[in-house]
């Protein structure tokens, strides 16, 4: 094995470690189900294979006395219970640390090493002596009687590499008892060779094992799901010979399981500079089929009309297919919060449980690096000042197990991701009265929840006098908000005091191409997100007051606000005659945007602006248009802010001197 | 210290790991022993603190190689892990002599 298949042995391993943290941390809270324990023997043992293929000593030896005591846990011999797990987590870390020595290229570090052996002895004090206290607990597991078991004959042969691959078949047959009873097991010697053939590290054994068991065949196959490859399997129930064609069927040799586990993890690990490069590409080819559209139309050819439609839509199925290459799952990165909370809540002697919703969810995978770092701020900032003591809880009637709930799901065009807790809440007063202490207000202004509890979010709240002061809330809350800000999302906070709060972040699907409806104002063009445009309206004449004081028309019976883009950009050129509102929703407000032309829908390549106009707001970023022509891309959040502020700011006092 | 060779008496003894890890050493020190000696043989598995199929595969390989010249081999005293595989794997300790003789 060269070195360079060592960086994938390293990512591989962080990835098993997720996983196996992920499961002890459930076992740790109790909920010890097979899946988890499996889970974590899988992660210990395909560690334990690869380091050895590496010649990596020092992880081998370290994770082969876990993997024996995760293999007792398995047979049923020994029970997993949270000091168990406490220490496995523990276990776990090491072994993490232990491959990031080796990616730092200092693999034996003698302080790790120490550490290593004192964490064994207490695991092995803990789990009573490894290998040696094989007790008879198989024999005489109990299981329950007979009602609706089936006898099954397991003739089960092991390949010769089966050893050397790291795995011992008796730990299969002791795992197969944890499923029923073996009524009766033969082993199967004949494939023993003459002395002089015989290879000591080869195996060459083999069962026959009736079992009485209630379990499915599938299970029962599951049980030798680790060797898989490396052994033939045949299950079958024992009936009369009318079964046994059926049966035949569904042996499973080796060669019909390996196409199974493949299938079952048939993914590939590519380079994500390959990807961004693919992104890219695709983004090249949906400009410039644009063009080719817009010459087609305009050369007229109905037959090259039709074919360079229908070569769009080829396009935007690859698009949406290239951007979903992108896309991963958002639950790896909450489960790795369950271990901060742990850390976090035992640190300061709190007892709070996280829950998770929506794991599935999936977003761009540059979204969820990017999110982690104000997602980790939250939670911390849940369970430091969100979630009261114990004894606060107990005064309040509420559980002394406080909760922090992670919950992620799609909605309209936009990812949210929640952070709640069911802690004390925010003091809506104290905000305020800060808020006017500190200038960001003005005193008697009357504004809603939600207005109020923004304004944790305004840097004027991340001092540390604030930090006593309002319960701690308020933490760096400005730079959650900032970094959220930069992915083209918002952050929204619901609270209520004595029942919790509940922080809300949309974020878009995806960061490179968006559906945009493209409007003209003058001779500019301007991208609108397609997702927030809900219709299109006409102005009417009525509304068109020349100095632009009025900002609000009846729409349906409702007051629907709009800004003017001419004069939120200052274009210098005359409106045209006839004006047009696009009415958009975003995070729950309506607005109208009023501009000359509607061009229609397209696709737009975001591409970022220069750090030059980083600071401009309202726009969040340009697209090149099939014409070559550069269009803006409108920010809507940030202009909602920013015309809804103006509103309050100047519009008012524009109207009082009118008056 | 971990492969006794107790040659008479007819006994044999193994300490330590019968498993994988060793497999190489102990069945060359093993075969070597169990060939070397003729007459039936008993193999005190004692002191074996860990055993696994590699373990086992050794002690069927021993016994076939006894049986061969006509005699039995029997394991006496089986630690508890050793013990623990036979009784899965239904190995009986001493050499069925229907076998022995065929």
């Amino acid at each position: 094995m060269t070195d360079s298949a060592l960086p994938t042995f390293i990512a591989e391993s962080r990835e098993l470690l997720r996983e196996m943290e992920a499961a002890l941390l459930e076992c740790e809270q109790g909920e010890t189900g097979a899946e988890a324990v499996n889970s974590i023997f899988r992660a210990a043992h395909t560690i334990k294979g690869s380091s050895g293929l590496f010649g990596l000593d020092g992880i081998v030896a370290f994770t082969h006395v876990v993997e024996s005591v995760l293999d007792r846990v398995r047979a049923n011999t020994l029970q997993m219970d949270r000091t168990l797990a406490a220490i496995l987590l523990e276990c776990r870390d090491h072994i993490e640390h232990l491959v990031n020595a080796v990616a730092d290229g200092k693999s034996d570090d003698i302080q790790l090493a120490t550490k290593g052996e004192g964490l064994l002895q207490r695991l092995t004090a803990r789990a009573g002596g490894v290998g040696s206290a094989m007790t008879h607990t198989i024999a005489t597991t109990p299981v329950a009687p007979a009602a609706g078991r089936e006898h099954w004959q397991i003739n089960v042969q092991f390949h010769t590499e089966v050893l050397r691959n790291g795995m011992d078949p008796l730990s299969f047959i002791r795992y197969l008892g944890t499923l029923g009873d073996i009524v009766a097991l033969k082993s199967l010697t004949e494939r023993l060779p003459a002395v002089e053939e015989f290879d000591a590290e080869a195996c060459y054994l083999g069962f026959e094992i009736e079992l009485a068991s209630s379990e499915s065949q599938e299970r029962i196959e599951a049980a030798f799901e680790f060797v898989r490859e490396d052994c033939t399997l045949q299950v079958r129930p024992q009936a009369p010979a009318a079964q046994e064609v059926a049966a035949e069927k569904r042996e499973v040799d080796a060669k019909e399981s390996k196409a199974s586990k493949s299938s079952d993890s048939r993914s590939l690990r590519v380079d994500g500079d390959k990807l961004d490069k693919l992104i890219d590409l695709i983004g090249e080819l949906v400009t410039a089929g644009a063009t080719t559209t817009i010459t087609a139309r305009k050369a007229g050819l109905s037959e090259l009309n039709e074919s360079t439609l229908r070569l769009a839509r080829l396009v935007e199925e690859v698009r949406d297919q290239a951007l979903k290459l992108r896309m991963v799952q958002i639950g790896p990165t909450f489960s790795r919060f369950q271990r901060i909370v742990r850390d976090v809540a035992r640190e300061i002697g709190k007892e709070i449980r996280l829950e998770i919703g929506g794991a599935e969810t999936e977003l761009d995978k540059t979204l969820i690096e990017s999110i982690t770092d104000p997602l980790t701020h939250l939670v911390r900032n849940a369970i430091d000042h969100g979630i009261e003591t114990a004894e606060v809880r107990r005064a309040r009637g509420k559980n002394v197990e406080g909760v922090v709930r992670l919950d992620a799901y799609h909605d309209s065009g936009s990812v949210v991701i929640e952070v709640a807790d069911d802690g004390g809440g925010l003091k809506r007063e104290r905000i305020v009265a800060k808020a006017i202490e500190r200038g960001l207000i003005a005193d008697g202004s009357s504004l809603t929840d939600s207005e109020a509890f923004a304004l944790i979010f305004e840097p004027g709240f991340s001092t540390a006098e604030q930090v006593t002061n309002l319960s701690g809330r308020g933490v760096g809350m400005d730079v959650v908000k900032r970094n959220v800000n930069a992915l083209r999302g918002t952050v929204e906070l619901d609270s209520k005091e004595g029942e919790g709060t509940t922080v809300r972040i949309r974020l878009p699907l995806t960061l490179a191409i968006i559906d945009g409806f493209l409007v003209g104002v003058g001779n500019s063009s301007f991208v609108i997100p397609l997702e927030l445009v809900e219709e299109c309206v006409e102005l009417g004449d009525e509304h068109r007051s020349p100095d632009g004081d009025q900002r609000y028309i009846n729409l349906r019976g409702a007051v629907l606000p709009f800004v003017r883009l001419r004069e939120m950009f200052s274009l210098r050129s005359s409106a045209s005659r006839r004006e047009s509102i696009v009415v958009i929703r975003c995070a729950g407000q309506r607005i109208g945007i009023v501009v000359d032309d509607l061009l229609g829908e397209m696709q737009a390549v975001i591409k970022p602006l220069s750090r030059l106009f980083s600071r401009i707001r309202g726009i969040g970023g340009s697209t090149i248009l099939g014409t070559g022509q550069l269009a803006l891309i409108l920010d809507v959040t940030s202009l909602l802010d920013l015309c809804l502020n103006t509103r309050q700011a100047h519009t008012a006092p524009r109207r009082a001197l009118m008056d | 210290m971990d492969l006794d060779q107790k040659l008479s008496m007819g006994e044999l003894r193994v300490d330590g790991e019968m498993t994988i890890y060793r497999a190489n050493e102990v069945a060359q020190t093993l075969f070597a022993s169990v060939r070397a000696h003729a007459g039936d043989v008993k193999l005190d598995l004692s002191d074996v603190s860990e055993f696994d199929t590699a373990g086992l595969q050794l002690v069927l390989m021993a016994r076939r190689i006894v049986e061969a010249n006509g005699h039995r081999l029997d394991l006496v005293r089986p630690s508890q892990c050793v013990a623990e595989v036979l009784d899965l794997c239904n190995v009986a300790l001493t050499t069925d002599p229907t076998q022995a003789a065929a």
